[in-house]
């Protein structure tokens, strides 16, 4: 599914998210899972970039995140950015986070998006039985 | 292979075990049988990699045979699991101790031996007198105190099916001679205790019946 974004703090015009993309937007605690964020450079030069993707509760509360993945985009161009994320590890039966995206140059922020729609985190229920006993 | 009475209650103890990082209710249901006929349902919770042993009070089927033990486990309503416990439970017909005192020094005889059929399900009655004989309840265990050069030893026995409390239908006595085996005492000593256990099953209305002879 794909996930629209708006700005949560930052200047727009020097980097722009296409689209990002994810499964769907339920998610098993402690599982690891892929983003995608197709990013346009719109500007005339190129430049080195670096993208984070988190969830968290606020902004800059990294509950959980892909760690920074550094790409460099020409003038112009467009290319897609994978984010691996481990889930959070509930300890609860489920939860929801909101999804930020963060884009740094030169190690300064230039923009955080988030997501418009929340994950949901959730604990699927399983169990183990032992042998059984009579008496 | 546990093995059990018809609609005898007893106790099955699982241990369970919640892998995850949450903690949930769960509602988990003892079956028994192809069908999965579910015995008994028991809710619980566990904690998040909590393990817990739960007990599951049966009562077990009231037909003989050999039944797989299952377990289905629900969560929120809906099912998460189904186990197969590796042994099945075996439904068979009570087992009867019988025995007697021989006098030392006596024939090699014990007439007064009569097995009280547990198929009719009488609860242990009082013994009953005429000419000495005693219905023994199931529990019954009575030894024998083996007379004296017992080497070669047959022993006849009387079996009394007895249908009510105040009624016998079929009574028979059986001896050795009589369409039952001899039971042949070999290979022990004076002084010796040992026991028999009887098993009797009474097939239909007709007083047809099986007699089994374990020693030791």
């Amino acid at each position: 599914m794909k996930l629209k974004l708006r700005k949560a703090q930052g200047k727009e015009g020097d980097i722009e998210v296409k689209s990002l993309e994810m499964e769907d937007p339920t998610f098993e605690s402690a599982s690891t899972h892929v983003a995608t964020a197709t990013f346009h450079n719109p500007k005339t030069a190129s430049f080195d970039f670096t993208a984070e993707l988190y969830l968290g509760k606020t902004l800059g509360t990294k509950t959980v995140t892909s760690g920074p993945k550094n790409f460099t985009l020409g003038a112009g161009a467009t290319a897609p950015v994978n984010f691996s994320v481990n889930m959070p590890t509930l300890a609860i039966q489920r939860d929801a986070y909101h999804v930020y995206l963060e884009v740094k140059q030169a190690g300064v922020v230039l923009i955080t998006f988030v997501a418009t729609e929340d994950v949901n985190v959730v604990v699927t229920p399983a169990i183990n039985v032992t042998q059984i006993t009579w008496a | 292979m546990p093995t059990f009475t018809p609609d005898s209650v007893h106790k099955a103890t699982a241990s369970f075990r919640n892998p995850k990082s949450a903690g949930f209710d769960y509602s988990a249901s003892l079956c028994m049988g192809a069908s999965w006929t579910e015995m008994v349902s028991v809710s619980f919770y566990l904690n998040a990699g909590e393990s817990k042993n739960i007990e599951f009070p049966v009562t077990m089927p009231a037909d003989l045979g050999t039944y797989p033990v299952y377990f289905k486990v629900s969560c929120g309503g809906v099912l998460i699991g189904t186990f197969v416990a590796a042994e099945d439970v075996r439904i068979v017909l009570p087992r009867v101790a019988v025995s007697a005192i021989l006098p030392a020094n006596t024939e090699y005889w014990c007439p007064y031996l009569i097995i009280w059929d547990p198929w009719t399900r009488l609860s242990p009655i009082e013994p009953y007198d005429a000419a000495g004989f005693a219905f023994l309840p199931t529990t019954t265990k009575v030894t024998f105190n083996l007379p004296i050069s017992p080497t070669d030893l047959w022993c006849n026995f009387y079996i009394v099916v007895k249908v009510g409390p105040d009624e016998v239908q079929a009574f028979d006595y059986y001896q050795g001679f009589d369409g039952l085996p001899k039971l042949q005492i070999v290979g022990v000593q004076i002084g010796d205790v040992i026991t028999f256990n009887y098993i009797t099953k009474l097939a239909s209305v007709s007083p047809q019946r099986t007699v089994k002879y374990h020693a030791g």
